[in-house]
C-alpha cells in the first residue's frame, strides 16, 4: 500500500491530546462542510451533482497535472532548471527520498526493521513529507522562472491563484480540525493539527485544479467561440471522404456483417424457441458493437498521425482553421459515419429478426395448434407457452416494480426469506417462501420503508404506481379514480387550512383551490356516472365488447419465480402459488391462484377496479400453497405492467449505447493521434478500450487495493515460484523490491479508474434482448457519462496539437 | 539503379506466384499423409465449415485462449442460471474443438442431467434432455470412430428418459414429439434406419450401433497413427474395452426394458401392450442376451497350458448350460460363474424365457386388467383376473426356478398377491388355502413402495392423459370485491 493515502492515520496516532473544540456558528460549520467536499477528492455526493462534482475535481486536478507538466517540461527544456543549480539537488533528493520511503516502509511491513519516528512522528511520514516539499519546491521554482522568461499574465495569475488555493486548502483543513469536525466526518477519534494538515493539502490541491480548470476553460472559451459551422462540416467531409476512399471502412464493416449475418446457422445452433428472441437479439447487437468499436477503433488514431506524416496536414493548418476545429471536425466526420452504419446495421438487424423470430414465432404456434388438435395437451401447452416467451421478449417492456419484503413462516416480518442454499452469484440473489405456511413475500407500492434500514429510522423509498397509466381518463375507472384523487386534494387542503399557523393569505389560497376541486369533482363525478351506465345499458343489451370498451384494460402482473422442491410430489404436479392485490386505501383486494412456471414469465391479469383509489399505494401478497415447497423470488421478479413498448425503437436505444461507446472511443482516438505515432496511438486506443471493456472491474479493485495476491510485480513473484494468491511470501530481498515497485505502481495504475471509461455501462443491449425498455433517464445519464469523457480527450487533444509543431 | 515501382511489382508478384506454385507438391504430399496416419478431418468425423471458418479466423494459435475463455462464461452462465446462454456458449467452444471428446461427454451430460434437473416442469425437462442428446449426437457426427459419444447418446436416451422420478411423463413426451430425426436410429439387424416411438428402443439402437463399432475394431483413431504419433495428453478411450461386460451387456437391458415397458403404463395416459407383440419383443430381448452370453471374454489371468501361458475363453451363457459347462476348465468355470453373477445373467435370460411364453404374457395382461379393475372398485372383476392370472403365472414360472426366486419377481408378484387378498376380503370371500405364492403376502404387506414407472401407479387410472402442468389451478380465483364505497359527501 501507497506511504501516501496512509498519512492521515499515521499522523493520527502520533496525535498527542487534542485541545478542546472550538464553538461555531452553524453558518460557518455549512461552509467548512462544502469547502471539504468540494475538495476532498474522495468524498462525493450521489445523483447527479455528486457525478458533476466528481468529474469537476477529477478534470481539475488533471489540469493541474498537465498545466504543472507543461510548465515543468518547458523549463527543463529551456534550461531553466535542471542544469546543477542549487535548487536541483532538492529535485534530485526528492527523486532519491520517494522510493527510498516506500522502501522503508516495505521493511517496516515485513518487518526487517523496526518502525523508527521521531518526535512523535513516524520516520516515513518524515521523509516522504520532505519528499514532497522538495519536489514542490523545485517545480515550483522551475515553473516560476519559466513563467518568468515565457509566460504572459494570465499565468502568473494562475500562479498566485494556487498559492492563495493552497492556502485556503491548509486554513480549511486546519480549522476543520481545530473545531473537531475533521474527526466526525473520518471517523477517527482523535486528530490534531497535523491531520489538519494533510487533509488540507489534500484540499489545497483539488483547489489548485480549480484554479487551472479556470484558466483552462478561459483558454478554450476564445477557442470555442471561434468555432465555426462550416468549416468543422468540411472537415468533417474531408475524414468521411478518407475513411471512405482510403480505408474502405465502410464497406468492409458492411460487408463483414451481413456476412455474418448470411451465415448466422453456422456460428449459432437454433436454440429453445422461447428464448431465440433473446439470443439472437444478444448475438446481433454485440456484432454491432463489434464492428463499429473495432473501426473507430483503427480508423480514429491512424488518420492524423498520417496526415503529419505525409505533410498532407499542410494543406489544412495553412487554411484559416481552428486547432480544436481540426479535432472537433474529425470526430464529427466519424461519427457521421458511426451514425450512418448503425442506422443501417439496426434496420438491418431488425428486419433480420423479424424473419427469423417472427417466423419462429408463427411456426411455434403453428406446432402448437397442431399438437392441441391431434390431443398432444402436454406438448400444445408447452409450444404455446414458448411462442408467449417469444412475444414477451420481443417488447420493450416499462414494469412498475415495487419494495420486496417477508413473512416467515411464522408471520414475523423480515427483509429477506429464507436461503436455500442455491449458488447466489446472480446479481439479485432471491429468497424463497416455505409453501403452505404464513411464509409471504409482499412488494409494496407507495411511499414504502426501505426493508434494509433499521425500523427505528426508516429509509424511505418512492415505489408510487402512476395510477393513470393503468387508468386511463375516459373509463369508468379512469373516471372514479380521479373522483378518489381530488378528494384526496381536497382532503389535505382543509388539513392545512385548518393548521393554526396558516396565514390569511393562504386560507384564501386554499379556499379558492377547494372550490375549483369540488367543481372539478362534481364533473368527474357526472362523467363516471355516465360512463358507468353506459356500460351496464350495453352489458344488458348483450354487448359485452363495447361495455369492456368503456372499462380500463386489465391489469397485467408478470412474475419469474423459481422452485425449490424438498419432495418430488406428484410427477408433473406443478407447485401452485397465491396472489393478493390489496388497495389499502379503499380495502379492496383481488386473488388468485395459478401454477408456476419455473423460468417462464407467469402472467395474471387482474381487475383495474382494485387500483381506483390507491393514490398510487398498493399491496401485492404471494404465497405459495404447495407443502414442503418453496418459491423463491427477488425484488425484480414481479412488477405490474405499464405497457409494451416498442421492440423496434428501443433496439435502437441500444444501439444507440454502441454509438456513445464509438463517440468515447473517437475521442480517446483522435486524442492519441494528437502527439503518438500511429501505430502506438493505435495501440494506446485499445489498450483503452480492453481496459474499460473487459477491465474496469480489475481496475475498480485496484482503487480498493483488493487485488489478491498484490500487484504485478509480487504478482509476478508468485507466478514464478508458482505461490498462490493467498498464502504469505516470505520476507526476501527479492519480495521486498517486488512489493516496494508494486507500492510505487499501483498508486499510479489505481488512478486509472478515473482516466479510463466504463465502456460496459454504455452497453444496455442486455435489457434490450431481456424485453425491457432502456429507460430514458438511464440514456440521459449515460450520454452524460459519455460527454464526461469525450470533452475531456477532445480538449486535451485540442491543446496538445495546438503547442505541437504540426509542420515538423 | 534503384528498381522503378514496375519492376517491383513485377518481382512481387512473381514471388508469389512462385510461392503458391511450390504450395502445390506439398499440400498434395501433406493429405497423402494424412490419409496414410487416418488424421484429416473427413477421416475423423463430418467437416464442419462454421467451425473451420472459426478456427480460420482466430488464426489457430488463439483458439485455445478463446475456447478457455468460453469455458469460464460457461460455467458463469451455469451460476447465473443462464441455461441459454451457457447453451450458446457451448456450441461455440465445439466449434473450435471439435475433436475434443471431453466437451462432448462433459457438456453433453451437463445439459441432459444438470441443466434438465434445475427445471420444474416435465415438459422442459424432457426439452433438456433432448438439446444434450442432440449434442452429443452432434459430438458422434464430428467423431464418428468414437464409441464413447455414441454409447453416452444410448444411455441419454436409455437411462435420462427411461429413469427419471418422472419418466412416465418423459417418455410420453418422447412417444409424443414430432421430431423424427430425434427417434431415429440403424436397426442392427437390417442396416436400415428405422423411427421409433420408444426411448428404450432407441438405446437398444445405440447401445448396438456403439458395440458394433467396437467390433469392427473402430477406436478413437484409426490405422497407423496411434504408433507413430504420441498424444501429450490423448482422450482415453473409456467404452467398448475388450473386457468391458458392462458395455455388451447394455443392448439386451435396453431390449429387456423396453418387452417390460410395454406391459404396464409406462407412459402417461399410453395403454399397456401384450399379445404377439409383447411374445415378440420378449424373444428379441432373449435373443440379444444369448448373443451376449454367446461372446467370446478372455480370461482375466493366464494359466499354463501345454507349457504355455494362455488365457481361457469365457462365455456367460455356459453358466445356462451345465453341459457345456462341465467341459470346461476349472479356470473357464470359475471366471463364467464369476461373470454371469456379476452380470445376473441367469435371471435376465431365465426372465426373458419366461416372459415370452403366452402364459407368461396371459398372466401380465391379466395382471394389468385386475390392477385397473382394482383401482376403479371393480372387486369382482379384479378378483376373477388376479385368481386366473395368478393360476396361470404359478404354472408358467414352475419352468424358471431362478426367476421365481428372485427378489423382483417376487416383489412384483407379491403386489398382485396382496391385492387379491385385498379385493377377497371386500368382497367378504375367504382366502383359498390353495393361493399361489400366498409364502410372499407377508413381505408385500410390509412393503408400501409402488412403481415409479408404472403411470397406474403414480398417477391412477385414466390419469396423466396429457394434462399440462400449466393447467387448470386447483381453485379459481376470487372475483374482485368491490372497492369500498366513495367517502361520504360526494
Amino acid at each position: 500500500m501507497s506511504a501516501f493515502p496512509s498519512w492521515p492515520l499515521l499522523w493520527a496516532q502520533a496525535a498527542a491530546t487534542p485541545p478542546p473544540p472550538l464553538e461555531i456558528s452553524p453558518a460557518l460549520n455549512n461552509a467548512l462542510v462544502w469547502f471539504f467536499l468540494a475538495g476532498e477528492p474522495s468524498l462525493t455526493l450521489s445523483g447527479l451533482v455528486g457525478g458533476l462534482l466528481t468529474w469537476l475535481k477529477a478534470v481539475g486536478l488533471l489540469s493541474l497535472f498537465g498545466w504543472v507538466g507543461y510548465w515543468v517540461v518547458t523549463a527543463v527544456k529551456e534550461r531553466v532548471v535542471g542544469v546543477g543549480r542549487w535548487f536541483d539537488y532538492l529535485g534530485l533528493a526528492a527523486l532519491a527520498l520517494i522510493p527510498l520511503t516506500v522502501l522503508v516502509q516495505v521493511m517496516q511491513e515485513q518487518k526487517w526493521v523496526k518502525a523508527a519516528s521521531l518526535a512523535g512522528v513516524p520516520l516515513t511520514s518524515l521523509m516522504s513529507f520532505a519528499a514532497v516539499i522538495f519536489l514542490g519546491f523545485w517545480a515550483l521554482i522551475g515553473v516560476w522562472r519559466t513563467i518568468g522568461r515565457l509566460g504572459r499574465r494570465a499565468d502568473y495569475l494562475v500562479l498566485v491563484g494556487m498559492g492563495l488555493a493552497f492556502l485556503l486548502g491548509l486554513g480549511v483543513g486546519l480549522v476543520m480540525a481545530r473545531v473537531n469536525l475533521l474527526p466526525q466526518i473520518i471517523g477517527s477519534p482523535t486528530s490534531g493539527w497535523r491531520d489538519g494538515i494533510v487533509y488540507g493539502a489534500r484540499l489545497s490541491v483539488t483547489y489548485m485544479g480549480f484554479v487551472v480548470l479556470l484558466r483552462v476553460a478561459g483558454l478554450l472559451l476564445g477557442e470555442v467561440l471561434a468555432v465555426r459551422g462550416r468549416r468543422l462540416y468540411a472537415i468533417a467531409r474531408v475524414t468521411l471522404y478518407e475513411s471512405n476512399r482510403k480505408m474502405w471502412a465502410p464497406w468492409v464493416v458492411v460487408i463483414v456483417f451481413g456476412m455474418v449475418l448470411a451465415f448466422t446457422h453456422w456460428f449459432l445452433q437454433p436454440p429453445r424457441a422461447a428464448e431465440m428472441g433473446r439470443l439472437y437479439v444478444g448475438t446481433l447487437t454485440l456484432l454491432c458493437s463489434l464492428l463499429l468499436t473495432s473501426m473507430v477503433t483503427i480508423l480514429a488514431p491512424i488518420s492524423l498521425p498520417t496526415d503529419i506524416q505525409q505533410q498532407t496536414i499542410y494543406t489544412v493548418v495553412t487554411k484559416p482553421v481552428r486547432r480544436l476545429e481540426i479535432v472537433w471536425g474529425r470526430m464529427l466526420g466519424y461519427m457521421a459515419l458511426v451514425t450512418v452504419l448503425v442506422a443501417v446495421f439496426g434496420g438491418v438487424s431488425l428486419a433480420y429478426l423479424w424473419r427469423t423470430v417472427q417466423g419462429q414465432r408463427v411456426l411455434t404456434t403453428q406446432a402448437a395448434e397442431k399438437a392441441q388438435a391431434e390431443g398432444r395437451t402436454r406438448d400444445a401447452a408447452q409450444l404455446f407457452e414458448q411462442a408467449d416467451q417469444l412475444a414477451s421478449r420481443m417488447a420493450a417492456r416499462v414494469p412498475v416494480k415495487g419494495s420486496l419484503s417477508f413473512l416467515d413462516s411464522k408471520g414475523n416480518p423480515h427483509a429477506m426469506g429464507i436461503d436455500v442454499g442455491q449458488e447466489q452469484s446472480m446479481k439479485e440473489p432471491r429468497s424463497h417462501i416455505e409453501g403452505a405456511t404464513p411464509a409471504t413475500a409482499i412488494w409494496r407500492y407507495g411511499v414504502v420503508p426501505d426493508p434494509f434500514s433499521p425500523p427505528n429510522r426508516p429509509v424511505l423509498l418512492d415505489r408510487r404506481i402512476d395510477v393513470t397509466q393503468f387508468l386511463p381518463r375516459g373509463t369508468v375507472e379512469g373516471e372514479q379514480n380521479r373522483m378518489f384523487e381530488i378528494q384526496a386534494q381536497i382532503a389535505a387542503a382543509e388539513q392545512e387550512k385548518s393548521q393554526p399557523s396558516a396565514t390569511p393569505a393562504q386560507v384564501s389560497r386554499l379556499e379558492g383551490a377547494i372550490a375549483r376541486n369540488k367543481a372539478e369533482l362534481e364533473r368527474a363525478k357526472a362523467d363516471f356516472e355516465k360512463l358507468a351506465a353506459q356500460s351496464d345499458e350495453l352489458k344488458a343489451a348483450g354487448k359485452e365488447e363495447e361495455a369492456a370498451a368503456l372499462h380500463a384494460p386489465l391489469a397485467r402482473i408478470e412474475m419469474t419465480f423459481n422452485i425449490y422442491r424438498t419432495t418430488k410430489g406428484e410427477p408433473g404436479k406443478p407447485v401452485y402459488a397465491e396472489i393478493e392485490v390489496t388497495n389499502s386505501s379503499t380495502g379492496a383486494s383481488v386473488a388468485d391462484v395459478f401454477p408456476i412456471k419455473e423460468y417462464y414469465t407467469n402472467r395474471r391479469d387482474i381487475d383495474p377496479g382494485v387500483l381506483v383509489g390507491s393514490l398510487g399505494n398498493l399491496k401485492i401478497e404471494v404465497r405459495c400453497i404447495s407443502p414442503t415447497q418453496y418459491l423463491g423470488m427477488a425484488e425484480s421478479d414481479l412488477y405490474l405492467l405499464a405497457d409494451n413498448g416498442n421492440f423496434g425503437v428501443n433496439y435502437m436505444k441500444g444501439l444507440f449505447g454502441i454509438w456513445l461507446q464509438a463517440m468515447v472511443l473517437t475521442a480517446i482516438g483522435v486524442f492519441a493521434g494528437t502527439f503518438l505515432s500511429w501505430p502506438v496511438a493505435l495501440l494506446t486506443t485499445i489498450a483503452f478500450f480492453i481496459a474499460g471493456q473487459l477491465a474496469f472491474g480489475f481496475l475498480i479493485d485496484f482503487t480498493r487495493q483488493a487485488v489478491l495476491g498484490g500487484g504485478p510485480f509480487e504478482s509476478l513473484i508468485r507466478l514464478v515460484t508458482h505461490d498462490n494468491q493467498m498464502s504469505e511470501l516470505a520476507p526476501t530481498a527479492g519480495v521486498v523490491v517486488a512489493k516496494t515497485l508494486d507500492s510505487l505502481v499501483m498508486p499510479i495504475m489505481s488512478m486509472l479508474v478515473y482516466v479510463v471509461p466504463n465502456f460496459q455501462v454504455l452497453d444496455v443491449t442486455n435489457t434490450v434482448a431481456d424485453g425491457f425498455a432502456v429507460d430514458g433517464g438511464l440514456m440521459v445519464s449515460n450520454t452524460l457519462l459519455a460527454l464526461a469523457y469525450t470533452l475531456p480527450f477532445s480538449v486535451a487533444g485540442y491543446f496538445i496539437l495546438k503547442n505541437r509543431e504540426v509542420a515538423a | 539503379m534503384r528498381p522503378t515501382n514496375q519492376t517491383k511489382k513485377i518481382i512481387y508478384g512473381l514471388v508469389i506466384v512462385l510461392l503458391f506454385s511450390a504450395m502445390y507438391p506439398y499440400t498434395q504430399w501433406l493429405d497423402r499423409v494424412k490419409d496414410e496416419k487416418d488424421l484429416g478431418e473427413a477421416a475423423i468425423g463430418q467437416v464442419d465449415s462454421g467451425s473451420f471458418m472459426m478456427k480460420l479466423f482466430l488464426l489457430g494459435g488463439f483458439r485455445g485462449i478463446v475456447a478457455n475463455y468460453l469455458w469460464i462464461q460457461a460455467e458463469d452462465h451455469k451460476k447465473n442460471h443462464d441455461w441459454d446462454r451457457l447453451k450458446a456458449t457451448v456450441d461455440l467452444i465445439t466449434k473450435l474443438q471439435p475433436h475434443f471428446l471431453s466437451i462432448w461427454t462433459f457438456q453433453g451430460w451437463n445439459l441432459a442431467y444438470n441443466v434438465s434437473v434445475e427445471w420444474d416442469a416435465p415438459e422442459d425437462k424432457y426439452e433438456w434432455i433432448k438439446q444434450g442428446i442432440k449434442f452429443v449426437q452432434r459430438g458422434v457426427e464430428n467423431n464418428q470412430r468414437s464409441p464413447d459419444l455414441i454409447w453416452d447418446t444410448a444411455w441419454f436416451y436409455y437411462h435420462k428418459l427411461g429413469f427419471s422420478d418422472e419418466s412416465i411423463i418423459l417418455r410420453r413426451l418422447f412417444r409424443d414429439d414430432e421430431d423424427e430425426d430425434f427417434k431415429k436410429y440403424v436397426d442392427p439387424d437390417s442396416g436400415l434406419e428405422v423411427v421409433r416411438n420408444d426411448n428404450f428402443q432407441l438405446g437398444y439402437g445405440w447401445f448396438s450401433r456403439s458395440v458394433k463399432l467396437v467390433d469392427d475394431g473402430g477406436t478413437r483413431l484409426g490405422g497407423g497413427t496411434s504408433e507413430n504419433i504420441q498424444y501429450i495428453d490423448p482422450t482415453p478411450q473409456r467404452k467398448g474395452r475388450a473386457d468391458d461386460i458392462a458395455f455388451r451387456s447394455m443392448p439386451s437391458h435396453a431390449q429387456t426394458h423396453y418387452a417390460a415397458a410395454l406391459e404396464k403404463m409406462s407412459m402417461a395416459g399410453i395403454e399397456a401392450t401384450f399379445g404377439e407383440v409383447a411374445k415378440n419383443e420378449w424373444t428379441r430381448a432373449l435373443a440379444e442376451w444369448v448373443k451376449f452370453g454367446s461372446h467370446v471374454f478372455q480370461s482375466h489371468n493366464e494359466v499354463i497350458r501345454d507349457g504355455k501361458l494362455v488365457r481361457d475363453e469365457v462365455r456367460l451363457d455356459d453358466a445356462t448350460n451345465p453341459e457345456r459347462y462341465k467341459t470346461l476348465t476349472e479356470n473357464a468355470q470359475y471366471w463364467t460363474d464369476r461373470w454371469a453373477s456379476q452380470m445376473n445373467y441367469r435371471y435376465w435370460k431365465e426372465r426373458c424365457e419366461a416372459e415370452r411364453t403366452s402364459e407368461g404374457v396371459a398372466a401380465r395382461q391379466l395382471f394389468y386388467e385386475g390392477t385397473k379393475a382394482y383401482k376403479t372398485g371393480d372387486f369382482s372383476l379384479a378378483a376373477a383376473k388376479f385368481r386366473d392370472g395368478l393360476t396361470i403365472w404359478n404354472e408358467n414360472l414352475k419352468g424358471f426356478p431362478t426367476y421365481r426366486e428372485d427378489d423382483l419377481n417376487k416383489k412384483d408378484t407379491g403386489l398382485v398377491v396382496k391385492r387379491y387378498v385385498r379385493v377377497l376380503r371386500q368382497l367378504g370371500e375367504p382366502v383359498p388355502d390353495t393361493l399361489p405364492f400366498k409364502d410372499l403376502l407377508a413381505a408385500a404387506e410390509a412393503d408400501n413402495t409402488v412403481d415409479p414407472f408404472d403411470a397406474i401407479e403414480m398417477l391412477g387410472v385414466g390419469a396423466g392423459l396429457g394434462e399440462p402442468s400449466s393447467g387448470p389451478p386447483p381453485t379459481t380465483g376470487q372475483p374482485a370485491s368491490a372497492p369500498a364505497a366513495p367517502p361520504a359527501g360526494l
